[in-house]
């Protein structure tokens, strides 16, 4: 079974765009060639709706579908750690071989998974 | 004591426009409390969709309080809300008695939200409500009595002052205030005068620090949760998490933003047109929504937040003891006059916090439906109300007495 998932992620690595998926919804992203900061871990984006955000370079936010012990499903992704943050949403850290993309890709395509998408940085405003 | 001999003197006070003195309040020490780990209990979820029929009969009196107000709504420990030095400044809370020589020709007298009849019932006694912001000023005169804990999630210590370049900058503190402020003679009065503060400060932009934010407002128990900022484009996974603090009972406001435009177009999926929140825009001491508030069909209420053009909404101050430029030659260096649905929002948190002290087992779905149905339609011949829907306005102005009293019937 992991060999098969490990198989198929490689693939998906070779393939592998800048895009995830957010409410069901594909989201493509085209990288800023001047990012607003020199954080490392951060890599920032344009939407197609024009909007723009910061993408954690080795971070998921994931929430499984009800009644699934969500850190089984997770187990065979072999991720450098996985985090409960609350009752059904994880925070996960990628090794640094995986794509952020590529297991944001990954993960939502599993039935399992309710939403995966990159940890985002956004601008919070005050108002 | 006497409640005729109160009477007199609450009466007199107004008359004369003057401040009276009151008793230091006991300093809270937050330097103890902490929360280290979040909470992943299974246990909270205790969110109902049910409503009652009474939730549903519309009251848009707004039931404007001042002049024939029972002089126990006012007393607080002792004190009259009137004693408050700036009473006179708050039209958010008592339009009727809020004026100055300056002021009078621009307050609306029917502008406040019932907030002093409302106090016959409730006064937020019993109740957490958690703002989630930049800092807070934690030794305010005006404050500090009324913090339960306080918490930095960046850090992940209880250092929750901020300083920038500008100097200290505590739009928490503001927002805080119009929530949790106590009647203790010092200056000004949260709508939920007796309730707790759960101050989180939170200056980082990644979304899982934003949900740790609530997690750690659901683990110290919060019911309410005012949020006076947004991203105009929220993550699933935040919305998965305003979901989790739905079933488990606990309400959640957001500010609309102050841009003056509409939030139903495309591209714009702001925080407060969640479905599991209560989206706040601004009306102003005019008793109309204010021109800067966004609006949008999946807002639920404005509320008092101060209108640019005229005076603003008097609050405890978000620049320290230096003061800030919005103090009109007023109020001392403590308090400011501000503008924003950065502001309505706690205002309509505080009403909030009201309905769970009188009702504690009432559902978010609950308080959205009282709120929505009980809200007043102001705008007059401006407005367009289809279904009691008015694009600019929402359902209408929150109405803190109504509110309070659908909640109260509620249990």
């Amino acid at each position: 079974m992991r060999l098969l998932l490990l198989s198929l992620l490689s693939v998906a690595c070779i393939h592998a765009n800048n895009f995830y998926y957010e409410y069901g919804q594909k989201v493509e992203l085209t990288e800023l060639s001047n990012p607003r900061t020199a954080n490392n871990n951060i890599a920032y984006y344009q939407k197609s709706n024009g909007k723009q955000v910061g993408v954690k370079k080795n971070e998921i936010l994931l929430k499984c579908n009800e009644g699934i012990a969500c850190l089984s499903i997770l187990d065979a992704y072999n991720f450098a750690s996985v985090k409960a943050l609350s009752r059904s949403i994880y925070l996960i850290t990628l090794q640094e071989t995986q794509n952020i993309f590529t297991y944001s890709q990954t993960l939502h395509n599993n039935a399992a998974i309710e939403f995966a998408h990159p940890n985002f940085v956004k601008e919070r405003k005050r108002r | 004591m006497n409640t005729k001999f109160i009477t007199l003197i609450a009466t007199l006070m107004i008359l004369s426009n003057c401040g009276g003195g009151g008793s230091d309040s006991t300093v809270t020490d937050t330097s103890t409390n902490t929360q280290e780990e979040p909470s992943n209990n299974d246990d909270t979820s205790n969110g109902t969709t049910d409503t009652t029929d009474d939730a549903n009969e519309t009251q848009n009196d707004n039931d404007s309080p001042s002049a024939s107000t029972p002089v126990d709504a006012v007393v607080d420990d002792g004190l009259l809300a009137s004693n408050e030095p700036y009473y006179k400044y708050s039209w958010h809370i008592d339009s009727a008695n809020s004026a100055t020589n300056d002021t009078e020709d621009i307050i609306n007298k029917d502008s406040d939200i019932g907030v002093v009849k409302a106090w016959e019932i409730s006064k937020g006694n019993g109740i957490k409500v958690a703002v989630i912001d930049d800092g807070f000023d934690v030794a305010h005169e005006d404050l500090k009595a009324n913090i339960a804990v306080v918490r930095n999630i960046d850090d992940d210590n209880n250092d929750v002052s901020n300083t920038n370049s500008d100097g200290t900058a505590l739009h928490g503190n503001s927002c805080a205030g119009f929530i949790v402020s106590p009647i203790n003679g010092k200056g000004s009065m949260g709508i939920a005068p007796q309730a707790k503060l759960i101050g989180i400060k939170l200056l980082s932009s990644d979304d899982s620090d934003t949900i740790r934010a609530f997690e750690y407002a659901q683990a110290q128990g919060a019911k309410v949760i005012s949020c006076s900022w947004g991203t105009n484009d929220v993550s699933e996974a935040i919305v998965a998490k305003l979901k989790e603090l739905y079933d488990a009972g606990i309400t959640v406001l957001f500010a609309s933003g102050n841009d003056g435009v509409s939030l139903d177009v495309a591209g714009t999926n702001d925080e407060s047109e969640v479905e599991w929140v209560i989206g706040v825009g601004a009306s102003g001491e005019n008793n109309d929504v204010t021109s800067y508030s966004n609006y949008g069909k999946n807002l639920e209420v404005i509320a008092p937040g101060g209108d640019t053009e005229t005076l603003g909404i008097l609050g405890i101050d978000d620049m320290g003891s230096a003061g800030s430029s919005s103090q009109l030659d007023l109020v001392n260096n403590n308090y400011a006059f501000m503008d924003g649905t950065s502001f309505a929002t706690p205002v309509a948190s505080g009403v909030v916090t009201l309905m769970y002290a009188i009702n504690p087992n009432i559902t978010p779905a609950q308080v959205k439906t009282i709120l929505t149905s009980t809200a007043t339609k102001v705008g007059d011949t401006k407005a367009s109300y289809v279904d009691n829907f008015d694009e600019k306005r929402a359902y209408g102005k929150i109405n803190a007495y109504q509110a309070v009293l659908e909640a109260q019937k509620l249990q």
